[in-house]
């Protein structure tokens, strides 16, 4: 049991992480959110018939608790917001070409941001990432092609929309 | 380079850190050694803003003297019974301050609350007994505009679903400044210490068109602030373009909060097999929003939507009553096209054991979800039949509460 625990964390650690922080745009909720999907893993006492449906589902988990974590934000009365966000340290070094991609896909809204990156990143087929996120595939190609018209429009030369 | 490779390295190094993987492993061990699987949570990485930025030149301790509850929360909740509102008021223990300005004091005004609920009065002053409003002064926006700031903290809560409520400041009847704070939890607030703490005061409109301007695109932090609101004085507040009166002064306060035992007796309903009533009807206002490739969002349709509850817990203190249900989720949850207001067209009240009612208002909800089900707190608030004010009741005369028709027995 812990070493299977141990394999599901090791290897999905990352998409589990970069959904969470794609989603919610900051590291501080990002960890927060990478605790709970793997503590409703343990929970759950589920069996997965292969990686591959544990990570679609560690995927699912993870895109429904950024939905109720922004959800429960919404929730309180005296919120205002705010541009503190909290220090990535894993993002400092990075190329400054880099940033600027992350930042055009952190500037998307949120349901094309994680369409983005299970496309992009995951290399998922619009298929696939409608049965992960529950969308016909015809709403995944729209909110694709509208993700990639508005990087398109932030990157300039830096986007050839291929 | 293609498109798909630019994504790949721009997210590349955006991994959870070694610690972060070490306390879910830590954690998983954890479980497995103790062989349950219990809920939740992990201690969260990140707590709010640490104590230790300020500067502290003053530093003390201060609590009010023997207070009653209708002088210091009279113009927040009513409670029928002098004698009962008295011994809702909580003690408060362990209070430290710290202050930027040697001139300046804090003192606990008085808390009260529940379990679960806070709240809190605090009031800063000068030591000298001068009105603190004497000592606002004209500031370039520029100077310290940005800098207003107010937020809430509860010891051990971590950063997640940890409280919902807010804290307010105003000017009070003495001239000084009245820190409020009402939060409510799904995890105990007596017993712990809270810490509150902020950065300047500014009072009026233009703080707050400022803030409302400037809010777009920013991330919303787990951080509870609040408005000052400019209630009192007759000299007009002197606020043009280039500047406004403010108060610079850096603060943090911290107090443990210790519910009464009255404010702690709770009656309960807990599901079980041998009441039929466990199922109740809720009503949800869903909305239909349809955003263009612009960015810009339309309400495109709005209808009600019935779900069909599981009541799993009620537990009704004086200041709160706490609703633990779970249902289905409906296509309509987690869709980014739909908002889902759950406080519309639902009717709840107490009932006394003379028969009489006590209505109930939907306040803060949070929750937890699988695959199937959601699982929901949902926190009620007692209000006046006459003019919707919240009140606090004594639970010795609760018989039953009814929910959309459906009537729960408590004791």
């Amino acid at each position: 049991m812990e070493t299977d625990f141990r394999t599901a964390v090791e290897s999905n650690k990352d998409i589990v992480y970069k959904i969470a922080y794609a989603g919610c745009g900051n590291a501080a909720d990002a960890e927060d959110i990478f605790q709970d999907v793997f503590m409703k893993l343990l929970e759950s006492g589920k069996k997965f018939e292969s990686g591959e449906h544990l990570k679609r589902w560690l995927i699912r988990v993870t895109v429904n608790q950024v939905k109720m974590h922004r959800r429960r934000e919404k929730y309180r009365k005296t919120v205002i917001l705010d541009g503190t966000e909290a220090a990535d340290s894993s993002a400092v070094c990075d190329t400054a070409e880099n940033k600027l991609i992350r930042s055009a896909v952190l500037e998307l809204p949120e349901k094309y941001r994680i369409i983005v990156l299970l496309y992009y990143y995951e290399d998922r087929t619009v298929k696939e990432i409608g049965r992960i996120l529950r969308l016909n595939e015809q709403t995944v190609k729209t909110r694709l092609h509208r993700a990639r018209l508005m990087l398109k429009d932030e990157l300039k030369e830096d986007w050839s929309n291929d | 380079m293609t498109d798909r490779e630019r994504i790949k390295r721009a997210f590349e190094s955006i991994s959870p850190s070694e610690e972060l993987v070490g306390s879910v492993l830590a954690a998983g061990s954890r479980r497995t050694a103790a062989g349950t699987a219990r809920k939740r949570r992990l201690p969260a990485t990140f707590t709010a803003a640490a104590a230790g930025l300020l500067l502290a030149a003053g530093l003390g301790a201060a609590v009010s003297g023997t207070i009653d509850f209708k002088s210091v929360f009279g113009g927040y909740v009513r409670v029928a019974d002098d004698t009962l509102a008295n011994s809702l008021m909580g003690q408060v223990s362990n209070v430290s301050y710290k202050v930027s300005d040697d001139d300046y004091m804090i003192t606990v005004t008085g808390v009260t609350g529940s379990k679960n609920t806070l709240m809190a009065i605090a009031e800063i002053s000068r030591k000298d007994g001068s009105p603190v409003v004497d000592s606002f002064v004209n500031k370039p926006q520029s100077d310290h505009l940005m800098d207003f700031d107010m937020r809430f903290d509860i010891s051990g809560f971590g950063s997640y679903g940890s409280a919902g409520g807010g804290i307010g400041a105003s000017v009070n009847e003495k001239g000084n400044i009245g820190i409020f704070l009402d939060i409510s939890s799904e995890r105990a607030l007596s017993g712990k210490t809270i810490t509150m703490e902020g950065v300047n005061f500014y009072p009026g409109e233009l703080y707050r068109d400022f803030l409302n301007e400037n809010q777009i695109g920013k991330s919303i932090t787990k951080d509870h602030r609040g408005y000052v609101h400019w209630n009192g004085g007759n000299e007009p507040v002197d606020i043009s373009d280039e500047s406004v009166m403010g108060l610079p002064l850096e603060w943090t306060l911290s107090f443990k909060y210790t519910a009464s035992d009255k404010a702690l007796a709770v009656k309960k309903y807990v599901m079980s097999d041998k009441n039929a009533s466990e199922s109740v009807s809720f009503y949800q206002s869903i909305y239909h929003i349809n955003t263009d490739p612009d960015g810009i969002s339309r309400l495109e349709d709005s209808f009600e939507y019935e779900s069909v509850c599981t009541v799993r817990e009620i537990e009704i203190s004086a200041a709160d009553i706490i609703l633990n249900v779970s249902y289905p989720l409906s296509e309509y949850e987690f869709s980014p096209e739909y908002s889902v207001m759950k406080s519309v067209g639902n009717e709840a009240y107490l009932i006394r054991t003379d028969g009489s009612r006590i209505p109930l208002k939907i306040g803060s909800r949070t929750g937890q979800s699988d695959e199937e089900n959601m699982y929901l707190q949902i926190h009620l608030e007692c209000m006046g039949e006459q003019d919707s004010a919240r009140e606090f009741i004594d639970v010795d005369c609760i018989e039953s509460i009814c929910i959309n028709g459906t009537v729960f027995h408590v004791e």
